[in-house]
């Protein structure tokens, strides 16, 4: 029986209690049924929920909201439950300060009133790296500053709570809130049925709805904007896109264009109306503000200005974190809303004072010093993952450049039970709470909880705190219900349907086929080739093989120039090259690195299927040792094992990505690197095939190596039961529309992918369909019997043909396949401009 | 003095741009002692522009082609007539800590042009030019300032091509070297270290007066830059470090701002390959009087 964890002890020093040994009359029901939980089952649904907080880390690579976290999902199986009585005062008081600080910002950037009426000292606004000037004006009275919003709030041990600091820039922390309800619900169900609580589930409906109150339009169109990359808010960014249905996007997905911010697809360019900002204003706009993190989007404040667009929150909001103004809070909350002030904020001594610095100097080990900006967080300076450098960096900025410096005291935090190992044990608790300023103004009920792993004095700051609590707000007994709103019908949204796939993935998935189809393609060619054991081939064996090692060549991009006209004595340095060279651009490893690459770029896109698939062969061969020096004994098998490897990954692409307008831009970059490929190969072996074809011998030897290395030897004995005769390799491989490697095969499969494309759409025809289309009659008009010597009749013709002649022939099958090949690199163009740049696009 | 003032841009692209946006602040407004009297401005590929107002006044033209383009010509033209000016009688009647003191009940609105910028640094920097003396509070307010506008003028030479915008103002004061907007930097560094509100100007001046057979200004082939100090009373007066004088009736103002940055003739960018050639033409003529 869980009777056991819980002590008296336990109750009295944590929220629990009611200061006396008593638990809090509230918490009754869910204390009840927490005592009648066998112990042996709360440690085992503590472990699931390891498992699934290990799931979701898996999930999202890297995730961590709060530079202090590992990437560990460090979820406590019980919840925080707050008085429903301290909850009312809470949300009362939180909307009430994000209502004062919206109009502080609106204030700022527009007359500064609070500025000329003293109320707060301007030098502290205007040596804000956040407070930008290009932002002054730039909004109507009328517009929201911080639709999101969030504080994080300590309770002291008389009940009593306090905002400790303000993220009202870019709040982080709403997935984790949402994740940890699910989690719970998921876990430790009948404690969730003990008492009534609100949910928190709604609350990216209420998001997208406060994001949508900030347009004037019925159905605005809004997309998440990320940084992009690797960032450690990945997770929740794509998280709640998923949730509000909106696309996540990077800034180089939009672009200005007729002073719109649009949204580039695949199915042209999309009108955008508001935009959910997730990376800090100034990389918003390099124009505005020149250069940071990716670029931003050049122009955007423009279109902000002729309001064309809303960026939420505001661009400027920064300014409202700075800790120096926290000390002014309640006059703010005065001074803009003639209200009193429910919340009190913990002091905050501001160094640029000099009493209150000298008063910091003094007492700065019982002080927690902070930057004044959180552009100095970014930084580095504010790195609380390492606690003592941390302190001293700090001290060291307290003299060198006081002005930047905030300190406040070590608040003793009211203590909450948690489960670590087989105990309970009390941890002083934090809390960030989030707030909403739409047509409704709200707070999110409950919030996240987060808490000290460690029994450390210095860790008893809320952002040193590595655990999280789900927090639980039961619904109020004198309210008609947990927010009667909540269980309205809601209008499903359909913004996400709204929205073609954008361009930056269908540009990624379609380099992600072009690379890993020309890695797999270089990877057969040379597999096949190395089974000549070019050691004891004799000279006109190699001879005749050579082009073939050419034509390998080439299609890995070789400059011409580097390839050899004759046969070398050694073929293993050429194998090496084409295969593992790290150095070689063209080398199936860098093709595949590529690949993984471009799947990294769009990895919310990828499903985890593919992403461990494509993540363990590349790993595979980044781990090959010595990879310039391998032997030929060990690259075959390498090879072999390569091929079986492209099978797997193009397996599960095709068996778990949705097969959407993403997926026909994958389709579209394997054919078209596929037609490349056979295309390349063709170039260089038919004209020497004309002038140096075997006829005494039954079978062409460097024919029939080609179609295996093209993996259509099998296709040409169906189609033709003959030996191989240049002519009929030809007709295969260019006219075939049945064998994959044939090039009006791929053409034929393009057409279908680009018509895919144009689902939905009014337009029937486009330069890149018109230019496959082209191809392919090209390619079925061609009449190889035409092109070549006629050579499968009788020896006594073959006399009429004179070497001069075949040079004729070779000539122009050659120039024939350069003209194909130009058409292929046209058509690879005209797919860039047409789905991805949309550069030719000259006004709507 | 009537002038009509062309300048133009031009980008060749070694391979085509696209997405090219700019912000421009090329436009003369008629502030002070000049009046514009006509005004175009013209953008080839055509393209419509947009205009606002900045934080500090200045006009600001915008213009987007997002398609691909082998070149961008931008040709600004105006015709402005400006009257002298001399330095106001009240500026020569108090000393720097009277003009100071006078000026704090504008402390909130000139903030800006006290601070330091990163091409603006104060204090330290500035050190090694033992300037303290041409900026005691018991020196006459106007009489210092066109004082410390000379002495820049004597021991900087004007060199072009030994600095560009990214050369640190410490380097420059180091070789004594630099072109206008080094100058004008370099002012502004002096002035509001010693706490006196600044702000750097660009615009054009006319190099060769047509009436007389000077040797010519300084600054006339690009846009050129100067200073303007914050004087009590709420004006503010130009001077030009580069060619020893009080901005009058031959410069034409075009932007101000803390910094060069603030008021760089083109902000831009666009996609395509970097290397891109580019012309830039000003020219300034005078108009004959009637």
């Amino acid at each position: 029986m869980a009777r056991g964890l819980i002590s008296d002890g336990l109750i009295k020093e944590s929220e629990w209690g009611d200061g006396n040994l008593q638990a809090r009359p509230f918490l009754q029901p869910f204390l009840h049924t927490l005592e009648e939980f066998p112990k042996k089952h709360l440690l085992q649904r503590r472990d699931l929920i390891g498992e699934l907080g290990a799931e979701l880390g898996m999930h999202f690579e890297g995730a961590s909201a709060f530079s202090s976290e590992t990437t560990r999902w460090r979820l406590d199986v019980l919840p925080r439950i707050i008085a429903p009585q301290e909850w009312e005062f809470l949300e009362a008081g939180l909307i009430q300060r994000a209502r004062a600080f919206n109009a502080l910002l609106s204030d700022l950037y527009g007359k500064q009133q609070i500025l000329k009426d003293r109320i707060i000292p301007f030098e502290q606004v205007y040596d804000d790296p956040a407070f930008l000037y290009p932002c002054v004006n730039l909004l109507n009275k009328d517009q929201s500053y911080l639709t999101v919003g969030a504080v994080d709030l300590v309770r002291d041990k008389s009940g009593r709570w306090m905002v400790t600091g303000n993220h009202y820039s870019t709040p982080v922390g709403l997935s984790y809130i949402l994740q940890n309800r699910r989690m719970l619900a998921q876990t430790v169900p009948e404690l969730l049925e003990s008492i009534k609580v609100e949910p928190v589930s709604t609350f990216s409906s209420d998001l997208i709805e406060a994001l949508s109150s900030q347009s004037k339009k019925a159905k605005p169109r809004i997309v998440l904007l990320t940084a992009g990359g690797q960032e450690p808010v990945t997770f929740e960014e794509a998280f709640l896109a998923r949730r509000m249905g909106i696309p996540i996007v990077e800034p180089s997905d939009l672009l200005v264009r007729d002073s719109r911010i649009v949204l580039k697809t695949v199915d042209g360019l999309e009108p955008i109306d508001i935009i959910y900002r997730r990376l800090p204003s100034i990389e918003m706009d390099p124009i505005a503000f020149g250069y940071h993190g990716r670029g931003g989007i050049p122009g955007l404040i423009n279109c902000v200005r002729q309001g064309t667009v809303q960026v939420v929150n505001a661009i400027g909001c920064g300014v409202a974190d700075n800790r120096s103004l926290l000390p002014y809070s309640d006059r703010i909350i005065q001074y803009y809303l003639s209200e009193i002030p429910l919340l009190p904020t913990v002091q905050t001594y501001i160094c640029s004072d000099p009493d209150q610095r000298a008063e910091v100097i003094e007492n700065a080990d019982n002080l927690l010093l902070k930057p004044v900006h959180r552009e100095h967080e970014a930084g580095g300076l504010y790195d609380t993952g390492d606690r003592k450098n941390y302190h001293q960096q700090m001290k060291k900025m307290l003299k060198t450049n006081p002005k930047w410096v905030v300190a406040q005291p070590f608040i003793d935090a009211s203590h909450y039970p948690r489960l670590i190992g087989n105990h309970l044990v009390n941890r002083p608790a934090y809390l960030r709470a989030f707030t909403l300023l739409g047509d409704r103004p709200m707070a999110l009920p409950g919030g996240l909880t987060r808490q000290a792993m460690e029994d450390d004095r210095d860790l008893h700051v809320a952002d040193f705190a590595a655990g999280t609590k789900d927090t639980w707000v039961p619904i109020h007994p004198n309210r008609k219900s947990g927010n009667q709103r909540k269980h309205r019908q809601r209008k499903p949204n359909h913004s996400f349907s709204d929205f073609s796939v954008s361009s930056r993935v269908g540009e990624n998935l379609y380099w992600m086929g072009r690379h890993s189809e020309r890695a797999e393609h270089t990877v057969r060619m040379v597999n096949i080739l190395l089974e000549f054991a070019w050691q004891k081939l004799e000279k006109r064996e190699r001879q005749n093989l050579w082009p073939l090692w050419q034509a390998a060549q080439k299609a890995s991009g070789s400059q011409t120039k580097r390839i050899k006209k004759n046969p070398p004595k050694e073929i293993l340095p050429i194998a090496r090259e084409l295969i593992l060279d790290e150095e070689h651009p063209g080398s199936a490893l860098n093709n595949l690195r590529r690949a993984h690459w471009n799947a990294a770029e769009i990895r919310e896109f990828i499903t985890p299927e593919v992403w461990g698939r494509l993540n363990s062969f590349t790993n595979r061969w980044n781990d090959i040792p010595y990879k310039s020096r391998i032997a030929p004994t060990r690259l075959h098998p390498i090879c072999a094992d390569a091929i079986q490897q492209f099978a797997l990954l193009s397996g599960t692409v095709n068996r778990t990505m949705l097969h959407d307008k993403g997926w026909e831009c994958y389709r579209l970059g394997i054919l078209l690197e596929r037609a490349i490929s056979t295309n390349t190969v063709l170039t260089i072996v038919l004209p020497h095939a004309i002038t140096h074809s075997d006829l005494t011998s039954s079978e062409d030897t460097d024919l029939t190596t080609l179609l295996r290395m093209l993996g259509s030897l099998d296709a040409y004995q169906r189609e033709y039961r003959s030996r191989t005769y240049v002519q009929l390799v030809a007709e295969l491989l260019w006219k075939n529309q049945q064998a994959p490697n044939a090039i009006a095969y791929c053409m034929r499969n393009l057409i279908f992918n680009l018509e895919s494309l144009h689902r939905g759409q009014k337009t029937k025809s486009s330069p890149p369909l018109d230019l496959a289309r082209e191809l392919k009659s090209k390619c079925q008009q061609l009449n190889p019997d035409d092109l070549f010597p006629n050579r499968t009749l009788d020896a006594d013709q073959l006399e009429a043909v004179s070497p001069e002649q075949l040079q004729v022939y070779s000539q122009y099958v050659e120039s024939l396949a350069l003209e194909i090949g130009q058409t292929l690199e046209d058509l690879h163009l005209s797919i860039e401009d047409q789905y991805f740049s949309h550069l030719n696009e000259r006004g709507r | 003095m009537k002038f009509t003032v062309s300048h133009k841009t031009e980008y060749q692209y070694r391979t085509p741009a696209s997405e090219s946006y700019a912000e421009l602040r090329l436009c003369p407004q008629t502030v002070g002692h000049q009046v514009v009297k006509k005004q175009s401005l013209t953008i080839n590929p055509e393209v419509e522009t947009e205009q606002y107002t900045d934080f500090f006044g200045n006009r600001v033209q915008y213009f987007s082609i997002p398609y691909r383009h082998e070149s961008l010509r931008i040709t600004s033209r105006a015709e402005v007539e400006t009257s002298p000016v001399t330095m106001p009688e009240l500026a020569t009647e108090v000393t720097i800590a009277e003009a100071r003191q006078i000026m704090t009940n504008r402390l909130q609105a000139n903030y800006p042009f006290l601070q330091p910028t990163e091409l603006v640094p104060l204090r330290q920097s500035i050190d090694p030019l033992k300037v303290t003396h041409l900026c005691k509070d018991s020196l006459t307010f106007g009489e210092a300032i066109v004082e410390l506008n000379t002495w820049i003028f004597r021991n900087f030479k004007y060199k072009p091509g030994v600095t560009d915008i990214t050369t640190p103002l410490p380097k420059i004061i180091k070789q004594r070297k630099g072109v206008c907007q080094d100058f004008a930097h370099l002012m502004l560094a002096i002035l509001r270290t010693f706490r006196l509100p600044a702000r750097y100007v660009s615009g054009y001046i006319e190099a060769y007066d047509p009436e007389t057979t000077d040797p010519g200004l300084i600054g006339a082939a690009a846009s050129h830059a100067w200073v303007e100090v914050a004087l009590p009373g709420g004006h503010w007066i130009g001077l030009d470090p580069t060619n020893n004088q009080i901005a009058s009736e031959r410069h034409v103002k075009v932007a101000v701002g803390r910094d060069y940055r603030d008021v760089a003739p083109l902000t831009g960018t666009f996609k395509g390959a970097t290397d891109q050639k580019l012309e830039v033409i000003v020219s300034v003529k005078r108009k004959k009087s009637k």
